[in-house]
Parts: structure tokens; sequence; C-alpha cells
């Protein structure tokens, strides 16, 4: 029997909210043994960050927090600990990481500086440091000491959170999702990172995360929180071999459904030729020197109609400049062509008419409506620009039946957006770009915003329309599983360029070029 | 009328701050009635019945031969003579203050200006003229200099804000150096340079203000629509096609509204204190006109007779803390942080 390092029991956390009360965590009780990699599932909103924040007391208890139940650690109960006893226990026994790694570094002080401020031993501290920074794998760790956080990438910053959060060798290490916010590639590193560390060091994992694929490469015991609550617990393998409650089995489950029918069309709906999206970084008013950044280099693509074109990259490899260019919403050189005309010369003006035919589904569904109208309002936009003939009355029947189309009610019209989650947003983003009846729909990351079991919703929504009334997608994304859902063909960019291209499944099974294998092998762990 | 729960939660953040609904209320029912300064301050009789007819002297002129007097000009009511003469054949209606603000009190025991008495009751200024009169028509004529310049600068500046902020690049270089430069010039040399070749009317001084004053908006204006250009639902909105100036009015604008409302009650209070001090110098409305700064100057050039100063002290510090109570309760109506 191994020794139990952290005990939770019966723990609960409401909040007052506007006199409402919310149970963020309801009777959660689980243990973590000496060097086992626990880790906590479930979907945003589920109250896993919560739990996660109050094993650390970060949580401070008022009036409208309330925590009860108790969290032993070596048999001290930290709910009950005073704030000396916590300051002992925080950053020297555990530690956690979080999210964002662009966020929780201080911009203002050198790494150096800041991970100086972990290591309660002053001794030596700068041999410590790098030593610290080697144990991370930081390269050239003596010369990137008096560093500033922007002069790292995202995965190099993630890297000095978790050296800090090691400096003192704690016994539980809590990672509120640490992978999110990074690219396929480094995400497998960062893992494989933590995974050795806790060998190494014989610490604790407390992992949390969305992402069961995660998971089920280095969690020894999973559990699965559905709403505050702890719907199902136990090993790793026991869990995805049998799961029991249907939460579970709807979370597992959520992988999206393969795209089946094909297009027999070979007419080319899209084309590009050359197509260049230079940035100006710097520019000086006396000189004519000016520099650019290249985002897209002499990009070449063809689309044909009813098939759907994926393209996959890390981020910074141009692929949302290049749907904005198409979008002409950015200015780019090199020509495009919709349907064999040239648009890419056209004035705004002229191109006008062709926007109903070309629409654009955002990222984030968050930023993409407006919160000032309502979802009606939202909707109908379009057709008061493109189909001026029709009355109000023919309008807003054609906004309901739209709504129902990517399944909404017709009664939420009068709604705004803010009464609506992530998935159901997304789905007003799609009634949006539909009702102008488009040919080409450009999605632009639609799923990355949001959880698992609706991102396998949307998708399931997108193939769905495709079928029923043959629309031409060109899906960018860094989530390889869901492109090779939606694709039939793939491109792959890096840094502007293409590097490898061609029908979904050829590259899926048989990756030609270095970095696509890279990145496929990063995303089927 | 049904508000966005937006705007019913800015309503309710409005209505919690107390002090700010209560300034509001306040100053509505101060404003109001002073709009009706001629019913309520005026040297003509609200409403005369002579000889079976109705008039109305606050709207009409009518000759004192028509009473039976000997006078071709405008009967003038205060006249015991003119007095006897309608109340021979019907009766007249006089307001609470019988004096209009230029209306002189000949009937003074004492030389002007004179103490407060039952007959005017916050005294006289030098020139014999009702203190409380000018003060209503001053608070009236301070308040709606303020309003239309508010609304004027705050239109222009938006405007052009807004085309800088949504256009950025060149629009926007050479709009902001523009304005570096023109905000450097004295507003008030510039005023007293002209005041001292034309004699500067209502709307010549608003105008004048108006050249200046837009500048205020400007900047927080632009900065939104900077912002706001590349949120992702004005992205989508040009996707749709819409044209650049509905994008602005509809989606870009609500955004820098909220800057612009919450700055709109201070620039109201600094248009009344930039006015009141103009006219405190001299330099202001023409001579004769009812102005809280003209007051304040009398005040200071007739210690002997504090009324004057004191009155015309109350009236702008009452006017201008309710405007900037009511602006507090604007800014935390608005205040993104209040959500919940």
């Amino acid at each position: 029997m191994k020794k139990k390092i952290i005990d939770v029991k019966d723990l609960s956390i409401n909040f007052n909210f506007n006199n409402q009360l919310v149970k963020a965590v309801n009777g959660s009780s689980f243990t973590i043994n000496e060097g086992e990699c626990f880790s906590i599932v479930g979907e945003s909103g589920s109250g896993k960050s919560v739990t996660a924040m109050s094993m650390m007391r970060l949580l401070k208890e008022n009036s409208n927090t309330h925590i009860a139940g108790q969290i032993k650690y070596n048999n001290k109960d930290i709910l009950r600990l005073n704030e000396k006893e916590l300051s002992d226990i925080r950053g020297k026994k555990i530690s956690m990481i979080f999210q964002e790694p662009m966020t929780s570094l201080n911009p203002l002080h050198t790494i150096k500086k800041q991970i100086k401020e972990c290591i309660i031993d002053l001794d030596n501290t700068d041999k410590k440091i790098i030593n610290l920074l080697n144990e991370v794998g930081i390269e050239d760790a003596n010369e990137r000491l008096n560093f500033y956080p922007h002069q790292l990438s995202g995965g190099q910053r993630q890297r000095v959170m978790i050296a800090m959060a090691i400096a003192n060798k704690p016994d539980l290490l809590i990672a509120d999702e640490p992978t999110t916010a990074l690219d396929v590639t480094i995400q497998k590193q960062i893992l494989d990172l933590l995974n050795g560390l806790r060998r190494k060091f014989k610490m604790s994992l407390l992992l949390i995360t969305h992402d069961l694929s995660i998971v089920k490469k280095i969690a020894d015991k999973v559990a699965v929180m559905e709403k505050g609550k702890i719907v199902e617990q136990g090993s790793t393998n026991k869990i995805f071999k049998s799961p029991s409650h249907p939460y579970t089995l709807k979370l597992i489950n959520s992988k999206p459904t393969l795209k089946k029918f094909k297009s027999k069309s070979n007419h080319v709906i899209l084309k590009t030729e050359n197509l260049n999206i230079k940035y100006k970084i710097k520019d000086s008013f006396f000189n004519k020197r000016k520099v650019f950044f290249h985002a897209v280099k002499k990009l070449n693509l063809e689309i044909k109609e009813g098939q759907t074109l994926g393209i996959v990259g890390e981020s910074g490899s141009g692929k949302s400049s290049l749907a904005l260019a198409l979008l002409k919403l950015i200015n780019s050189d090199g020509q495009f062509f919709y349907n064999g005309l040239e648009i890419s010369k056209l004035k705004e003006r002229d191109f006008r008419p062709f926007r109903k035919n070309i629409q654009i589904i955002f990222q984030d569904p968050f930023a993409s409506l407006s919160p000032r109208l309502t979802i009606e309002k939202i909707i109908s936009e379009g057709l008061e620009i493109h189909r001026k003939e029709l009355s109000a009355k023919d309008i807003s029947v054609l906004t309901g039946d739209i709504l129902e189309k990517v399944g909404l009610d017709k009664t939420m019209l009068s709604r705004y957006p803010h009464e609506f989650s992530g998935g159901q947003r997304q789905r007003i983003a799609i009634a949006r770009a539909l009702i102008l009846e488009p040919k080409l729909i450009i999605l632009d990351e639609p799923t990355s915003a949001l959880d698992m079991t609706v991102q396998k919703q949307i998708v399931d929504l997108l193939l769905k329309l495709q079928q029923e009334l043959s629309l031409t997608y060109v899906f960018i994304s860094h989530d390889l599983k869901i492109v090779r859902a939606l694709s039939d063909e793939i491109m792959v960019m890096k840094s502007g360029e293409v590097v490898e291209r061609g029908a979904a499944e050829k590259i899926f099974l048989n990756p030609k070029n270095n970095y696509t294998k890279n990145l496929i092998n990063s995303a089927f762990i | 009328m049904k508000f966005s729960p937006l705007t019913q939660r800015r309503i309710n953040n409005f209505k919690a701050n107390k002090r700010g609904l209560y300034s509001a209320i306040i100053f509505t029912i101060i404003f109001t009635i002073t709009l009706f300064a001629e019913f309520i301050a005026n040297d003509k009789p609200i409403l005369v019945k002579y000889d079976g007819g109705i008039y109305f002297p606050v709207f009409e002129r009518i000759p004192e031969t028509y009473f039976g007097g000997e006078f071709e000009t405008e009967a003038d009511y205060k006249d015991p003579f003119v007095q006897n003469l309608i109340n021979n054949k019907g009766f007249y209606l006089m307001p609470i203050i019988e004096y209009s603000f230029d209306t002189i009190n000949y009937d003074l025991k004492v030389p002007s200006p004179s103490a407060p008495t039952l007959e005017n009751i916050l005294g006289t200024d030098d020139q014999g003229r009702d203190v409380l009169a000018r003060l209503i028509y001053g608070f009236r004529i301070s308040v709606l200099f303020g309003l239309i310049l508010t609304l004027l600068s705050s239109f222009i500046g938006v405007a052009i804000g807004g085309l800088q902020g949504f256009y950025g690049g060149r629009i926007d270089l050479y709009g902001q150096r523009f304005i570096e430069i023109w905000s450097g010039l004295p507003v008030l040399f510039l005023l007293i340079i002209i005041s001292s070749f034309i004699e500067p009317s209502f709307w010549i001084l608003l105008s004048i203000m108006l050249l200046f004053s837009w500048m205020a908006l400007e900047g927080v204006v632009r900065a939104e629509f900077l912002r706001a250009r590349n949120f992702e639902y004005v992205k989508a909105a040009k996707a749709l096609g819409l044209g650049n100036i509905k994008i602005m009015y509809k989606h870009v604008l609500p955004n820098a509204m909220v800057a612009t409302l919450t700055l709109m009650p201070f620039i109201l209070s600094g248009s009344i204190a930039t006015l009141t001090s103009l006219d405190f110098l001299g330099f202001g409305l023409p001579p004769g006109s009812p102005s809280l700064g003209e007051m304040v100057a009398q005040g200071k050039a007739n210690l002997q007779a504090p009324w004057l100063g004191i009155s015309a002290f109350l009236t702008l510090s009452i006017q201008l803390s309710l405007l900037v109570f009511v602006g507090e309760a604007v800014r935390d109506a608005f205040d993104p942080r209040k959500v919940f």
C-alpha cells in the first residue's frame, strides 16, 4: 500500500452569484498516492479547476464563497491551516502550473529572478537555476537566464513555469490544463517532460484536463467530473475499458465521426495562384526601408465543389491569414479565382455581390457575435444587404428556418448571445453564414474553443450540412483528429509555406514530410 | 418599452447610485422649471382678462392704447396707471416673481444693489434688477449653452474619432498631427481677440467654443474604433458584405458610445464652467444677458452686497455638483466591471 499524499473528503464549494447558489463542487472525495498521476477530466464548468485551486487554498472563503469538507495533506487539513502554515506548503510541498503560459509569468522580470523567488535555500542559486532549466529541457540555460518572458516561446515559458514549480521538489504538482494553450507537437513534449519529472522526483501529479487522449497516455487513475460531481473514478485502464457512467461513455465516444460521402464534382470552385501575404512590421517615415513579415508565401491551392480542404499547421503558420485574405478582409498579392473569375483584383464595391457566396466562421463564438444584437438581428443581417427584395415577414421566416436547420429552436430568436453556451453560439454563427446560401464556407478553427462533446456535435452538424447543401469547406485547424474527420484533401503549412498536400487518408496513413510525421505522431498519442 | 438586457442592467446600475439618481431628478426638475422662466419671472402678466377677451402678454405684444392708455408702445404692466386701466374692465394675473431678468425696479427705496426684501427675495443687482429672476434665466441659458455645445461637440468628436480609428493609416496619422496642433491653440486668448472686434452673441460664442471642444471625445472614440475594428463580429459583418458606414454605425459605434456617454456629463459641466468664466471676465455673452458669470463679477465688484456673490456662488456650485454626481452615476452604469 502506497502512502497517501492527498486525501480529499466531501469537498463542496459553493459560490453565491447574484443571490443564486452555484454548486461548483458537490461532495467530491478522492485520494492521491505517492508518485501517482491522478487525473481529473470533465468539460468546462465541471469544477475541475476550482477543485485544484482549493487544494492550494487559492480560493478565499468569504461571504460569496463557501468551502466545506476536508483536504488532508500528510494528515493536516489544508482547509483549516492559517496563512503561515499554508505558506510552508504552497510552492514547497504542493505547487501548481497553469494553463496560460503567456500570462502566468511576470513580463517585467527576467526568468532568473522569477525562478529565484521560488527557491528557499539561497546558496548557489545561479547554479541551481541552471540545473532546473536543464532539468526542464531548456537549452543554453546559461544564456537564457536573463531572458524576459516575451523572448521565449509558449512551450519554453511553460517549461519555465514547470521549473519554478519543481524548484523545491514538491510532493504534489498540480497541472491545470498545462498543454491546452500549446501547439500539438509542443503538447507532447511538455507531457513527456511532466511524466519524466514525476518518475525522477517521485512526486505525485494531479493533472486537470479535458483531453482524454492525454489522460489515457499518462494517468494512473482518473476521476470524471460532471457539474461539480465526481461521477466515476478508478484506474485509467478500467475507466477506458469499461466505463460505467453514461457521461464517461459520452466523453470517451466524443471522437467525431468520419466523413463518409464523397463529392464527385470536378468543378474547381476556388483557386489561388502565387498568393502572398505580407505584414509590415517596421515602417519609417523618412526612410523607404520597410521590414515585412511574410505570413503566406507563394501559395497555390485548388478546391473542388462539395469537398473539404483541411489546412493544418501550428500557430504562426499563416493559416488564419490565408482565410482572411481569401475573403479579402486583409490585403494580399497574387491572384485568386472564384468559379474561374478573378476576384483578387476587385474593388470592395464590386466584390460585395460575391460575399454572399463565400462565408467565414470564426474560432471564438464568444467574440464573433455582437453582444448588443438579438439572434434574429445577427442572423438576418446578411439578408438585408444581399436580398433587399425580401419583406420583413419573409426575413423572419427564413431566419427561423435556418435556426432550426442548425439545431436550435425558433423561439430563441429574440434572445441575446450571452444567453447561449459556446456550442449554441457556434451554431448561431453557422446559421448567420448559411442564410446567404453560400457555396464556400471558410471555417477558421471553429471547434477549438469548444468542449470535446460539443466539438463532436459541431463537426457532425457541419458534415450534415455539407451533404444536404453540397457546401464546400476550407477547414483550418491545428487539431488533426477533427481535420481527419472532415477533410477530403489536406494541406500542411509551416511558416507560410505548404510542406505537404494530398488526399486526407493518404497523408494520415503515409506522411512523407518529417514535419507532417511529427504533427501526426504528436496528435495521436 | 423593452430594453436589451445590457441596457436594462445599466439602468439598474444607474438607479443603484442613489446620489446620482436624486441629483438627476433634482436637476431635471430645476431645469424644467427654468425652461418656463417666462411664466415664473416676468414683468408681464401671464393672463389678462380685459373687456371680455383673454390675452397672454407673454406671447403677444399689446399696445397700451388697447387698454385705453396714451402710448402706442407695449403696455408697461408695472405702471400703476396701466394696472388701473386693466382692473377697471377685467383683471390680470402676474407671475410669482414680477420681474424679468432685465426689469429694473424703479421703486427701490435704497440705492442699488439693494438688500433682499419681500419684493426682491434675493435683493437686486447694481442696476436694480431682481437677482432671483436673473439667476433663473442665467441657469437656463448656461445649461442650454452647455447642452448644445456638448451635443454638437460630441457629434463632431465621435464622427472624426470614428473615421480616424476605423480607417487608421494615413487618415489617422494626419488627423492626429492636426489635432496636436489645433489643441495647442490658446482658446481663451482667441476668444478675447475675437470679442474685441465683434460682439459675441450666444451662437458665435458657441461656434468658437465648438471649434475646440470636440477634441475632448475624439481620442477615446478613436481608441475604441481602433480596437473594435478588429473584433471578430466586425470582421464577420464585413464578410457578410456590410458597407463600412453601416459596420461603423451598427457594430463599432455601440462600443464607443460607452466612453462617449460616460464623458458627456463631465463635458457638460466643463462647458458651463467655461461659459461662466468667460462671462466673469467680460468676454462672454453680450452685456445685459442674464449670466451666472456676470453675477459673480458683480458680487466681486460689490463686496458690500454679499447677496450677489452668495446667490451666484450657490447656484453655480449646486448646478455643477448635481451634474458631476449624475456623471458619476452614468460612469458607474457603464462600468463593465460591475457586470455582476
